[in-house]
């Protein structure tokens, strides 16, 4: 920007001195920009191996013996390899079951979830009726409340339904958070009504609008909360521990724990059944961690702000 | 427009009919499943149960129960002392390494993604691992230390006055991808020219955080100030299986009271009470946090 003004100066027999400052001033900032960059670099690179340390201790942990874990000096690879953890662990706990139950219930919650969401976020965003506001105020003041809370009277409501010990009522109990309204319907206020006002000049009913238009649009918030819930749903323990006492019926979650209860001194065998626990999920975000990671930001980031 | 006397017009009635109908699914639910065992918890703390089935009025008594249990003060002053550390430290983390991943661009990616893996990790799995890392004698880290000298390495789990400070650390490591995400996106929505007005007028460095970067995710940090707030009141199953709630009860918490009461002795008067006492304690955190909002937050006019 002061190219030509600095060189009008040159010209005209004013100061190459200035010129220097200026280089010298550009190449000051220059090395401030490269030792910043270099510390962002080594700061974070310092943060992600401790964030992944743990998990390959599980990994290497899981490989060792008994005995090898006594032994106070640190080896990273073990000699020999003690794959018998995992057809232990294997043998002991029924992990495709328990995969099986998880990722069972975890699907029908999304499905519940999302659906249910984004029927009641449409009509709670864009539909008008009385005691529209005070339902919301309703949801807004249950997203208060922690599940730990309502915990014990939900196990006696369970019992009395007689759904202890079921599927469905860890399904139930799960599917209709009010976090899903609330996070769909904000996103849904975003869009655009003229384009539903649109449509209904064109004669489409409410029910039409919702399918062909709201629907697609809001499908980042959709996919959004699908992920998370998936997520949650996945890696839930207290739920299933309290309601899930069949052992075919548990998830990986309570499945660990009873290994680990059972097993509380072999550290060996407890890391080889976390990595088992961890192995679905860790392929996944391997995968694909991009998309789930902007899946869940893209629905979020529209509903933080206002 | 909507009504002309008593009547509805044709397309009132009909958003009536239409919007009931696409909220019943889900408010069937959350009134079976969630809004009445809130209000029958809320009945429940002021009764005591003989039996599972005969319950008896008595008031206030369980909260005076609360007063004297040592247990009850043990587990609040554990939770306070948990959450009001835990989520500074998480927040103010996050917050940094968001700055730093939003300044590298596209590169900074890698590291969101690989700072973000402990959130999708089941807890169970996570404090299993941590529990063996902190092992006093042959865990990870004080092996680590050993090699670097350090003789008098801490207990961690094994000690009252380090046990609930190592959950705390599991959690911030646990927590802190998840917020940086959360910052980063409001960091990704301050408009750049707002940046290069900034530097015309000579803002850099610290000027420029405080004057520009924080006050327009101060949203998001607001967001993510509250939900980890919540969250922290929750924490279970780290506690149940890294400790236990030991050593000698340094480690108990609230929902774990709430969980030995209610389920184990099946003391459900009590545990309703306990309960309600972590509802409060959570909304008055949450209020006060409100209350605050306006002093610090600022919502950019541009919606």
């Amino acid at each position: 920007m002061l190219q030509p003004y600095s060189s009008f100066l040159r010209e005209s027999g004013c100061i190459t001195v200035m010129q220097r400052d200026m280089d010298a001033a550009a190449r000051k900032t220059k090395h401030r920009r490269v030792a910043s960059l270099i510390c962002t670099y080594i700061f974070l690179v310092i943060l992600t191996i401790l964030t992944v340390l743990p998990f390959l201790w599980m990994l290497s942990g899981s490989l060792q013996s008994e005995r090898d874990l006594f032994r106070a000096n640190l080896k990273w690879i073990p000699n020999p390899l003690h794959w018998e953890n995992y057809t232990r662990v294997v043998t002991e706990i029924p992990f495709a079951r328990y995969f099986y139950n998880t990722l069972k219930i975890s699907l029908i919650v999304v499905l519940l979830q999302v659906l249910t969401s984004a029927m009641m976020g449409y009509s709670l965003a864009k539909l008008e009726y009385p005691g529209r506001k005070i339902i919301l105020l309703i949801y807004l003041s249950a997203m208060m409340i922690p599940f730990q809370v309502i915990m014990v009277p939900q196990f006696l409501l369970v019992k009395d339904l007689g759904l202890v010990n079921t599927h469905i009522a860890v399904i139930l109990l799960h599917a209709f958070s009010p976090f899903g309204v609330f996070l769909v319907r904000q996103f849904f206020m975003n869009l655009p009504s003229d384009l539903l006002e649109a449509a209904e000049i064109d004669g489409a009913g409410y029910i039409k609008q919702f399918v062909y238009i709201v629907l697609p649009l809001g499908l980042p918030a959709l996919s959004s909360l699908a992920i998370r819930t998936f997520i949650f749903t996945m890696n839930d323990f207290l739920m299933p521990f309290l309601y899930l006492n069949d052992k075919a019926l548990r998830t990986i979650p309570v499945g660990l724990r009873s290994l680990t209860t059972e097993y509380h001194s072999n550290y060996g065998l407890q890391l080889a059944g976390s990595t088992l626990a961890l192995l679905p999920v860790l392929i996944v975000y391997a995968l694909g961690s991009n998309q789930i990671i902007n899946g869940i930001s893209m629905g979020g980031g529209g509903s933080i702000k206002g | 427009m909507q009504r002309s006397g008593k009547q509805l017009s044709a397309r009132a009635r009909k958003q009536r009919i239409v919007g009931y109908a696409f909220i019943i699914p889900n408010l069937v639910g959350f009134v079976l499943f969630n809004a009445y065992p809130t209000v029958y918890g809320l009945v429940l703390s002021f009764m005591r149960n003989k039996t599972l089935r005969e319950y008896t009025f008595v008031g206030l008594e369980n909260f005076q129960q609360m007063l004297t249990d040592k247990y009850i003060s043990i587990a609040l002053k554990n939770n306070l002392a948990y959450s009001f550390t835990t989520v500074p430290a998480t927040i103010l983390l996050a917050l940094l390494c968001s700055v730093l991943v939003y300044n590298l661009g596209r590169k900074g990616g890698f590291f969101r993604n690989a700072l973000f893996l402990p959130h999708i990790t089941a807890s169970i799995a996570v404090a299993t691992v941590w529990k063996t890392m902190f092992l006093p004698d042959k865990g990870l880290i004080n092996v680590i230390l050993h090699q670097f000298g350090i003789s008098n390495t801490p207990r961690w789990l094994i000690s009252t006055k380090t046990a609930l400070f190592s959950i705390g650390i599991v959690s911030v490591w646990q927590k802190l991808g998840y917020t940086m995400l959360f910052i980063l996106v409001g960091l990704q929505g301050v408009p750049k020219e707002l940046y290069e007005v900034g530097d015309l007028e000579g803002a850099t460095g610290w000027k420029r955080f405080r004057f520009i970067t924080f006050p327009l995710i101060s949203p998001s940090l607001f967001f993510v100030l509250i939900t980890n707030m919540i969250d922290s009141f929750k924490v279970y199953d780290l506690i149940l299986q890294m400790t236990e709630g030991g050593p000698a009860n340094s480690t108990i918490v609230l929902v774990y009271r709430i969980y030995q009461e209610g389920i184990l002795r099946l003391n459900t008067g009590y545990s309703s009470a306990i309960a309600m006492l972590l509802l409060g304690l959570v909304l008055i955190v949450t209020a006060i946090q409100f209350v605050f909002e306006r002093k610090w937050v600022y919502y950019s006019d541009a919606a």
